[in-house]
């Protein structure tokens, strides 16, 4: 491999590290290993980790403004708001989810948010929760970690091109083989489909490298930016568009994938949509007119570090219903990691 | 599939690299017939030269705004691509408010990214009836209009919390404006009569810079006065006015608000004893709200009354307010409108008769008389008309009225009045937090 291809690789790894990130802790939640606590993810960008999800409530802490409002489904109840909590409007609620946390996952951020999310992850480690911090190497906020990492004795943990830390306990659990180890993705992805816990399926392509398909209820990923389209995605258990054809749809990792979305109550063809990922219009690989809907193939590529995982896309005005709205009925995402 | 050169992993530049403020501008836009198109679009030259300039389209506009603005110096978005970019921090957005639901969609974006509002009508309530009545969420308007600071009587609201039946003071006293003013980083009203009601409307919420909102009073522009059309003289003809027809003129939709009824009073009053007068109703007949040809057969069932032209286009209305004697622009109630009509109307020389509540009283000229809202307003009108009939002006006059007019026209055009929008977008700046 030759010096660029070398460092496009790098930042591709970094890129895809929350894929590692979720499989690593939704392994922990299944053992066992988080007993009563819950996990709680420092953050400045609206993701999922949907693996981790499908295991324990996880409590989001954002330390910058967001913009949309997601949902969990509640067992035999309609979508309830995912738990995200804006550190800077609810320093309290933030402090006592920390207190609550036994795994304490840091989205290391750029510059901006740094010293409030090093502050926040100080109290994590207080509260005795073991911390992961994860991130690009490049991402500028790891000087504000600094006295972190040395009060908590963060150990470095092998995870190709990205950077993460993790306390002692954690780095132990990790092993040799570090973040990217392919036998904990394949034997957890066989776990939880044993389970039905996720409809997730796991193809090993080397020692380092996995595939992975998810199928997941687009229910849990969609994201409201009003809060009428809010409240008829509660309303409905539906994951909806807003009458005008504008729905938002979150990634489940930030890995470049490719996305099949099934979407219903289409009136008209849609290949003139919208679809646009962070500063990127994206145009459909295919779609396919169904008597279950219009079937909507896309390449996705990576989210950048500091964006909002979210996939916006607008329908063209004629394919929205008048009396209606369409939605987002089945998804599907397929990554391979790097 | 990703690659080096992959914007897609790249954040958008918080500052152009010419060094420019990005400005995101939220409004209607061409070919959409709407007012505050007509009203952005002036404005957007100057915006381009000092901003980094993207304009953000409702779903399903966009490619009809681009291909309008062919080769220009600023980009058009769709909402959705303006969403996935997620603003820069520096960055600020500028919404174009009015009370139409064409505006309906920045309620989607306004109180998540704030910004600086140019409110344009100081009642909102319709804008945000119609939002909701798109989404199918009427049932959260009760809720909308507790925000606000009022409190819809309980026989008046459906079970679901929608608006059953409207208490005939809503529309005029409940504003709608709270919740804006709360999330605006900067307010632009056009009138003191605007300001007073706005603040009126938002009563609890910290105006002006010292508390983040920095508000300024920017007077909706007037346009230069319309060259000389060649065809004048068909236009005219198409609508049977002839050369010594006194023509008495109404200008805009013929919305309900108008006085169109006052108005065919006096003139069917004033009529009888001047032949020569003639009414021109010069707008799109808005038939729900009053029904003035029916009103107008059953006044004048021979067919020798006024007549409605139904919608002109900007150029025939120019023609028309050129050659009228006399304008009527009325409005009882006015909910703060700054249509423009009223400048142009004094700006094609003749006489110009509106009402003294609203803002109108703030446009001063000489050409403008001004009636009261009454018993007595018919009287009034046909005082107006008579006094016309009485001093008709010659056509030097005329031109030389177009001319002073013109001149004092231009402290108000957009070019003048461009700094002051600059000036309260640096000042929002200013106090972002």
């Amino acid at each position: 491999m030759n010096a660029p291809d070398a460092a496009f690789a790098a930042t591709k790894a970094a890129l895809i590290v929350d894929v590692w990130v979720d499989l690593f802790a939704a392994s922990l939640a299944r053992s066992g290993a988080l007993g009563n606590g819950l996990p709680v993810v420092l953050t400045d960008t609206l993701r999922v980790l949907p693996l981790l999800e499908s295991q324990s409530p996880i409590g989001w802490i954002h330390t910058s403004p967001r913009h949309y409002q997601d949902h969990v489904l509640v067992t035999h109840g309609q979508p309830a708001p995912r738990l995200r909590i804006d550190a800077a409007k609810h320093p309290a609620d933030a402090s006592q989810t920390l207190r609550r946390a036994s795994l304490c996952l840091v989205a290391v951020p750029e510059r901006d948010s740094a010293a409030a999310m090093a502050a926040l992850a100080a109290k994590a480690l207080q509260a005795r929760a073991s911390l992961l911090l994860f991130g690009t190497p490049q991402a500028g906020g790891w000087g504000a970690f600094d006295g972190l990492v040395r009060q908590g004795a963060l150990q470095p943990v092998e995870a190709g091109g990205a950077r993460v830390l993790a306390s002692a306990g954690l780095a132990g659990a990790l092993g040799d083989a570090g973040l990217h180890d392919v036998e904990r993705g394949v034997a957890l992805a066989a776990q939880m489909a044993r389970a039905r816990q996720a409809d997730i399926h796991v193809e090993r392509l080397d020692q380092a490298h996995l595939k992975l398909r998810l199928r997941i209820d687009p229910v849990l990923l969609v994201a409201a930016g009003s809060q009428t389209l809010a409240h008829h995605i509660v309303h409905e258990g539906r994951a909806l568009f807003n009458s005008r054809g504008l729905g938002a749809l979150l990634l489940p990792w930030g890995a470049p994938c490719q996305a099949r979305l099934l979407l219903r109550n289409v009136r008209a063809r849609i290949d003139g949509s919208q679809i646009a990922l962070g500063g990127q219009s994206l145009a459909p690989l295919a779609v396919d007119y169904t008597e279950h809907g219009a079937f909507l193939k896309l390449e996705l590529p990576a989210v950048a570090p500091g964006r909002d995982a979210l996939l916006h896309l607008s329908l063209p005005r004629d394919a929205v219903p008048n009396d209606g709205f369409c939605d987002i009925g089945a998804a599907e995402f397929t990554i391979e990691t790097a | 599939m990703l690659s080096n050169a992959d914007p897609g992993v790249r954040p958008a530049p918080a500052m152009a690299a010419n060094g420019r403020r990005r400005l995101y501008v939220f409004s209607p836009l061409p070919p959409q017939r709407n007012g505050l198109a007509d009203y952005i679009v002036e404005y957007l030259p100057m915006l381009a030269q000092d901003f980094d300039l993207s304009l953000v389209a409702e779903v399903g506009r966009c490619g009809a705004a681009a291909a309008y603005f062919p080769g220009s110096p600023f980009e058009v978005l769709d909402e959705a691509a303006f969403l996935a970019r997620q603003p820069e921090r520096d960055a600020q957005v500028l919404y174009n408010v009015g009370n139409n639901g064409d505006c309906a969609y920045m309620l989607d974006h306004l109180h998540r990214f704030p910004g600086v509002v140019v409110v344009h009508d100081v009642s909102l309530f319709y804008m945000h009836q119609v939002a909701l009545q798109m989404e199918r969420s009427n049932g959260m308007f009760n809720q909308w209009v507790r925000d606000t600071g009022y409190e819809v009587p309980a026989d008046f609201v459906a079970r679901d919390g929608s608006l059953g039946r409207t208490p005939g003071l809503l529309y005029q006293e409940c504003l709608m404006v709270r919740r804006i003013a709360e999330s605006a980083r900067g307010l632009m009203l056009h009138s003191r009569y605007a300001e007073s009601r706005f603040r009126g409307g938002a009563f609890d919420i910290p105006l002006g810079a010292e508390n983040g909102r920095p508000l300024a009073r920017i007077p909706h522009f007037v346009l230069p006065p319309a060259p000389p059309a060649w065809d004048a003289y068909q236009v005219l003809q198409r609508f049977g006015i002839d050369t010594n027809d006194i023509l008495l003129l109404v200008p805009g939709f013929l919305t309900g608000n108008k006085m169109l009824y006052e108005v065919l009073v006096a003139f069917s009053r004033a009529c009888t004893s001047h032949p020569r007068l003639k009414l021109l109703f010069a707008g799109e007949e808005r038939a729900d709200e009053y029904a003035v040809s029916e009103r107008i057969r059953q006044l004048w069932p021979d067919g020798d009354g006024p007549k409605v032209t139904g919608y002109l286009d900007a150029r025939e209305l120019d023609i028309l307010l050129g050659r009228a004697d006399l304008s009527f622009v009325l409005r009882y109630p006015t909910y703060g409108e700054t249509s423009g009509i009223l400048p142009r109307a004094v700006m094609g020389g003749g006489r110009v008769v509106t009402v003294d509540i609203g803002s109108y009283p703030e446009f001063e000229s000489p050409l403008i008389d001004h009636v009261s809202i009454g018993a007595g307003l018919v009287d009034q009108l046909h005082a107006s008309i008579e006094s016309l009939c009485a001093s008709m002006p010659k056509a030097s006059d005329r031109a030389a009225r177009r001319q002073v007019e013109a001149q004092r026209a231009e402290s108000l055009s957009p070019r003048a009045l461009y700094p002051r929008i600059r000036a309260l977008l640096d000042a929002a700046r200013e106090v972002a937090p």
